[in-house]
């Protein structure tokens, strides 16, 4: 591969199926960052995340030999199965802790970054903490509509639904979100 | 034209970027902005929750180096002989969780609670088509035989 730089994620999948380890590294240079930054939202741990990231490109490098290109954009699957296994993770935990094996995590790993400890405090905070307490499929949809790089579309095809369930999902999520905001709009008057 | 109430319907279901909304909607709803006070409040509003969510997923903490340590993880795992199943269920915290477990889905079945276990046990009430997501070993729909 002469730039791998300007290789698109079909050849680097193509790559990596006959063995090319700087190929699949490539792809995951490129895609790593986008959907650690969602698990992460979505969990609200970074280390879980990165298991869960982790997990899904260890999916990708087992499966790059039936890799069908040109069908889907390997973004949308690397995302789909992000967020299904991030939806794992939490149902497990959930049943964990109801079995009271595990103790309940904190909503968010402390300290991590300079990043992290602003969004500590403030709206933002106050957001995220709504975001978590959304269920499942309605946080990963915001989540996917908040970065902005999908349409209602797109977010479809990472979800496995229609666009009208997305549609359906965001309005409630946004609605939600929205009611909260103004509460605390309301209380810092 | 659009009235108020379906202006901020269409705000939830697609966001404040216009740009993205049908041409028809796009076109009365910038009608409305330019003639109501409320319409211009509910976008302002709706433009700010869209740049929270924006920051939200920017600011997520990454630590660094976790592209390399994702390929490490892959290198280990593919040089590592696949789990024995029986060693995994011999381990005591498993032996301990499946006792639970069985414990409480018995307890459950037995006071009339089988709703709530089968809900525990298949995670979120979710639709038809979202709870066939939710076993990950089967979505990846994409790769062939996945």
């Amino acid at each position: 591969m002469h730039d791998p730089a300007a290789a698109t994620d079909d050849s680097l999948i193509a790559a990596a199926s006959r063995g090319d380890e700087a190929a699949f590294a490539r792809l995951v240079q490129r895609h790593s960052s986008r959907a650690l930054a969602v698990a992460t939202r979505f969990l609200g741990s970074p280390s879980e995340a990165e298991e869960v990231v982790q997990e899904a490109f260890w999916r990708a490098w087992r499966g790059t030999a039936r890799w069908r290109p040109g069908e889907a954009a390997f973004s949308t699957w690397l995302h789909r199965v992000v967020i299904n296994l991030c939806i794992d993770r939490e149902r497990r935990a959930r049943l964990r802790r109801f079995l009271s094996l595990e103790a309940a995590p904190e909503i968010a790993e402390p300290g991590v970054s300079a990043d992290e400890r602003l969004v500590a405090v403030g709206e933002l905070r106050a957001v995220l903490d709504d975001i978590r307490r959304l269920p499942a499929r309605q946080r990963a949809a915001v989540l996917l509509a908040g970065s902005g790089e999908r349409s209602n579309a797109g977010i479809a095809a990472v979800l496995g639904v229609s666009e009208k369930a997305v549609e359906s999902l965001l309005v409630r999520a946004r609605r939600s979100l929205r009611t909260s905001l103004r509460e605390r709009l309301g209380e810092d008057r | 034209m659009i009235n108020l109430q379906r202006f901020e319907e269409a705000l939830d279901r697609r966001g404040p970027d216009l740009e993205r909304w049908p041409l028809a909607e796009r076109a009365a709803a910038a009608t409305l902005l330019v003639t109501s006070t409320a319409a211009r409040v509910a976008h302002e509003e709706a433009a700010r929750m869209q740049d929270l969510l924006a920051a939200v997923v920017d600011t997520a903490p990454q630590r660094p180096g976790a592209a390399e340590r994702i390929m490490a993880g892959i290198a280990a795992r593919r040089s590592a002989p696949p789990p024995d199943p029986l060693l995994i269920l011999a381990r005591p915290q498993a032996a301990m969780a499946l006792t639970a477990a069985a414990a409480v889905m018995f307890a459950l079945g037995a006071f009339g609670g089988g709703d709530l276990a089968a809900q525990l046990t298949q995670g979120p009430s979710f639709d038809g088509s979202y709870s066939a997501m939710i076993d990950s070993d089967t979505l990846p729909a994409i790769f062939e035989g996945n």
